[in-house]
């Protein structure tokens, strides 16, 4: 590991650059939802589960509401793995090591959510 | 529950205000979200922590976004954080589910109190951690390979800090802590690991309170997914207060230059006080309006 080495400026743009494609596609697909749905006039609160959004018995509308939902929640998970990605190219293994910890906990986090 | 197009615009607005306030004072939107939708409007506590939670993603990515371009962000250091910050969110989320809504109202009265003392007693956090004014850019700040020392250029000092992080250990702990408050409360909990790491770990405030704010991102994502796989997701309500919160924390950032922050401090401290007395006496049945 090359301690002293300087971590290359790009990282941050390459994080930056995820985070606001993330945000606008996020609050696109939300408003969009939001749009059909009160066009339609149905603004009625649905619970929409991670797991449901492809169940045909959701309006399209409540379906590009939770899939805006699901993009801003993946946004920070996809940024763990993009910095994972960078860190092993630099050969910086310790960090690489922390971000996988960071993947695991998150995936052991959808996971008990799916056997709620 | 069925909304109206004034019920939306209302969320959206109260979004913003939360959105507004939070980037005005330094701290994420929860601790306003949270209460604004339960006594506001009626939602279910569990309900209007998925939405909290939500907003403070969006949050989080939007001011991230701009401290992670100004080079103030620790991208190791928040890493570091993050795996304690995971697994306590995880934590307070499969606790939260087996919480009573009146258990939740009152712990979350009295972290709005304590926010209030944080809030009142700390020296002019905003002028501290107002990063957006500065200067850095991405070509100044440093990080270096498989260390926690970073730099960045200071426009305020008119010079490049250079600093080491100290008592991870400690630091780890505060966020797993945060990581439980934050699944259990719906709230980013940057309250905590800013001081945490500006005071315990001796990073620059300015770079606490930038790397805080990226990593409530990942804290909220924890226990967003185990709301979100049991269906507390509600994307009618969730949706605009998200919006909001955007819209709001963006302002707040500019706004944030232009007011006083002492004044400012001392309103937010009085409505944190109100609202954590109207949950309290939710909490113990006590009609607070709607």
């Amino acid at each position: 590991m090359a301690s002293d080495t300087q971590a290359p400026a790009s990282d941050r743009k390459r994080v930056q650059f995820l985070l606001r494609s993330g945000l606008i596609v996020s609050m696109v697909l939300m408003t969009i939802g939001l749009v059909i749905n009160i066009n339609n006039g149905h603004i009625e609160s649905v619970p929409v589960a991670m797991f449901d959004l492809l169940n045909e018995s959701l309006t399209l509308g409540d379906r590009l509401l939770g899939l805006g939902v699901l993009v801003l929640a993946l946004t920070p998970a996809i940024r763990v793995l993009t910095l994972t990605i960078l860190w092993t190219r630099e050969k910086d293994w310790k960090f690489v090591g922390i971000s996988i910890l960071v993947i695991i906990a998150l995936i052991i986090s959808i996971t008990l959510g799916g056997h709620a | 529950m069925i909304l109206s197009v004034p019920l939306v615009v209302a969320l959206v607005v109260s979004g913003a205000l939360a959105g507004l306030l939070g980037a005005l004072v330094g701290i994420g939107g929860g601790l306003i979200v949270v209460p604004v939708l339960v006594l506001g409007f009626g939602v279910d506590i569990k309900i209007a922590i998925a939405s909290s939670l939500i907003a403070v993603v969006a949050s989080s990515t939007a001011s991230g976004s701009v401290y992670v371009g100004k080079g103030l962000t620790n991208l190791r250091l928040g890493m570091l954080l993050e795996v304690a910050t995971t697994f306590g969110g995880i934590t307070g989320g499969l606790i939260a589910v087996y919480v009573s809504p009146t258990v939740i109202s009152a712990l979350f009265a009295v972290l709005m109190i304590v926010t209030c003392v944080l809030i009142l007693c700390t020296k002019d956090p905003v002028k501290k951690t107002a990063v957006s004014e500065s200067l850095a850019t991405v070509e100044t700040a440093k990080e270096t390979i498989g260390k926690l020392s970073g730099s960045y250029y200071d426009p305020y000092l008119k010079e490049e800090i250079q600093y080491d992080v100290q008592n991870v250990p400690l630091g780890s702990f505060v966020s797993f802590f945060a990581g439980v408050l934050s699944g259990l409360l719906g709230v980013g909990g940057g309250f905590i690991k800013v001081p945490a790491m500006a005071l315990g770990m001796k990073v620059p405030m300015k770079v606490a309170a930038a790397t805080s704010n990226l990593m409530i991102g990942v804290t909220a994502i924890s226990s967003l997914f185990v709301y979100f796989a049991r269906g507390y997701v509600q994307p009618i309500i969730a949706a605009p207060v998200a919006l909001g919160v955007v819209g709001g924390a963006l302002y707040g950032t500019t706004l944030a230059q232009k007011i006083s922050p002492k004044l400012l401090r001392k309103m937010f401290a009085a409505i944190l006080v109100i609202v954590a007395v109207q949950m309290v006496l939710k909490s113990l049945g006590v009609s607070v309006g709607k």
